[in-house]
């Protein structure tokens, strides 16, 4: 017997949802969330156009090239500096504990809560948004990086020292191997959370983006656009997930926890 | 005793000397004041070139302890270490040391792993595929040269740690209850493979067990430590000729041997 494709699993439950959606919505007489079928014309005509003719027929691409470049700015910038700076507080106990304790009082605020100081700082735009995603994702980037260099196996560093290694090498030659699993997964979390940012930061009035396109269809009543904005937007987040854990499949293959 | 040190000057230096060697660990209690334990007092012991010498003893008696301060992995409190008589701070190639947990680096493959020490020794290229290909071949895992750690069994994974070991051709080689994790099979299998290698390449190994029957299997000669502190209460030269037979008269009238000269206190501390 052939062996079904593994992603077929992951089918039945949104068809279902969407069936429950679709349901829900028939057998009242007036609603204020549209069908799914209303839904899907209104993203196909966000994405090609053809079918309504309006301001937003046809701009998907716009938008989303809008939001993706924000989302991997912010985050890349982010990897940029946790990374490196994680490495370094991982290492240096002396170090971490000038910057620890400012990190940790940081962190708790909510990223929406440095919106205004954002909007201050760098205006109403997409810098804004950008910055905004800086802060969210840089957290979970330093704090899985800082955890994978301070937990790395004491024996790893001793069979290294007793093989040979130069001290200043280890950092390179073992630290870094085996902190990439956990830098990793706060890669991962982080990008994800770009994309919940976004939207947030695409709020603050800016022309271009998915976050923007939400706020305005909001703001004409045209429910079955947003919905078609969150589509996309979770299209785009999960592409983007399949792509970082791509990545760390090649990068981790030799870790058997990496295999998700 | 005195004959021996007349002959000192002359002769090459042992392998491994280790002299006077003391470790008190320091540890403070709640209400501050400082409480020392005595893990290791007045350690003496002289490994020969090409010795095989086991270090058996209570879990607690400071064997582990021991091997680590020779690793470098440890300070003393007092005392010295010589490797080849050169006197050794920190861990060096010199000393190669196999873990119990094997200690591989997981994202480096096996051929890898073993080519590891002479990577960072910058030795030429051809040498290390060279030597990675013999002690590959010595510990019975060339066909598994691109495997990565995670897919071996424990006993493969000690091998591969054994032979990295061998590659980076150390003066001495420690072993820190190296088969311990190990299942009985796997372990008797080991212990043989182990002494072939040994018999081949005389490297100098020093070797620490709780098992009595392992330690009078392998050792030329037993090192018994007793706990609390960790001192040496007897050494034994293990008079039976090789290849052993765990099944022997001889075999057995040694590992009586050696079980009498250990205090029976010291039995009940393993249990």
């Amino acid at each position: 017997m052939p062996r079904l494709p593994r992603w077929l699993l992951a089918l039945p439950l949104p068809i279902v949802l969407v069936g429950l959606w679709q349901f829900a919505v028939a057998r009242s007489t007036f609603s204020l969330i549209p069908p799914p079928s209303t839904v899907a014309l209104t993203a196909w005509d966000f994405a090609f156009g053809g079918i309504y003719d309006y301001a937003y027929s046809h701009t998907l691409l716009g938008h989303a090239l809008a939001s993706i470049s924000r989302v991997f700015s912010g985050f890349l910038l982010a990897a940029i500096v946790a990374v490196p700076l994680g490495i370094v507080l991982g290492r240096s106990a002396v170090l971490a504990r000038f910057v620890d304790p400012t990190l940790q009082f940081l962190r708790p605020v909510p990223v929406t809560a440095w919106l205004p100081l954002a909007m201050i700082l760098f205006g109403v735009g997409p810098k804004a948004a950008v910055a905004l995603i800086f802060i969210g994702t840089f957290f979970p980037i330093l704090i899985n990086t800082v955890d994978g260099v301070k937990y790395v196996e004491p024996r790893l560093i001793e069979a290294a020292e007793m093989l040979g290694t130069a001290r200043t090498a280890i950092l390179t030659k073992i630290v870094m191997p085996a902190a990439l699993p956990s830098i990793f997964t706060g890669l991962r979390i982080s990008l994800g959370f770009a994309w919940v940012l976004v939207v947030v930061g695409e709020m603050t009035g800016v022309p271009q983006g998915l976050g923007a396109a939400i706020m305005d269809a909001r703001n004409l009543s045209r429910t079955d656009l947003v919905i078609a904005g969150m589509f996309f937007i979770g299209i785009l987040g999960f592409t983007s997930d399949r792509i970082v854990v791509a990545i760390g499949r090649r990068a981790l293959w030799w870790n058997p926890n990496a295999r998700a | 005793m005195l004959a021996r040190e007349a002959e000192v000057a002359e002769a090459p230096p042992p392998a491994l000397a280790v002299r006077a060697l003391e470790k008190t660990y320091v540890s403070r209690t709640r209400d501050g004041t400082t409480v020392e334990t005595a893990a290791l007092r007045g350690i003496d012991l002289t490994v020969e070139p090409g010795e095989f010498v086991c270090i058996i003893g209570a879990s607690g008696c400071g064997k582990s302890t021991l091997l680590r301060i020779i690793a470098g992995f440890e300070t003393a409190t007092s005392g010295a270490v010589d490797v080849a008589g050169v006197s050794v701070a920190g861990p060096g190639r010199d000393r190669g040391m196999v873990f119990q947990d094997y200690a591989l680096f997981p994202w480096l493959s096996v051929a890898q792993n073993v080519a590891y020490g002479p990577t960072q020794a910058r030795r030429p290229k051809a040498e290390i595929a060279e030597r990675v290909a013999h002690y590959l071949a010595m510990v019975g895992l060339r066909d598994f040269a691109d495997r990565y750690p995670h897919e071996l069994s424990g006993g493969m994974k000690q091998r591969v740690a054994i032979a990295r070991v061998l590659a980076n051709d150390p003066a001495v080689i420690l072993m820190d209850e190296p088969f311990g994790a190990l299942d009985a099979l796997t372990r008797s299998a080991l212990q043989k493979r182990l002494l072939d290698i040994w018999t081949t390449d005389r490297k100098t190994i020093l070797f620490v067990t709780h098992s009595v029957e392992e330690a009078v299997y392998l050792a030329d000669r037993v090192v018994v430590l007793s706990p609390h502190p960790g001192r040496i209460a007897l050494q034994m030269r293990v008079d039976v000729s090789r290849p052993r037979d765990v099944a022997s008269i001889p075999f057995n009238r040694a590992k009586r041997l050696l079980l009498d000269a250990i205090a029976p206190d010291a039995h009940a501390e393993d249990m």
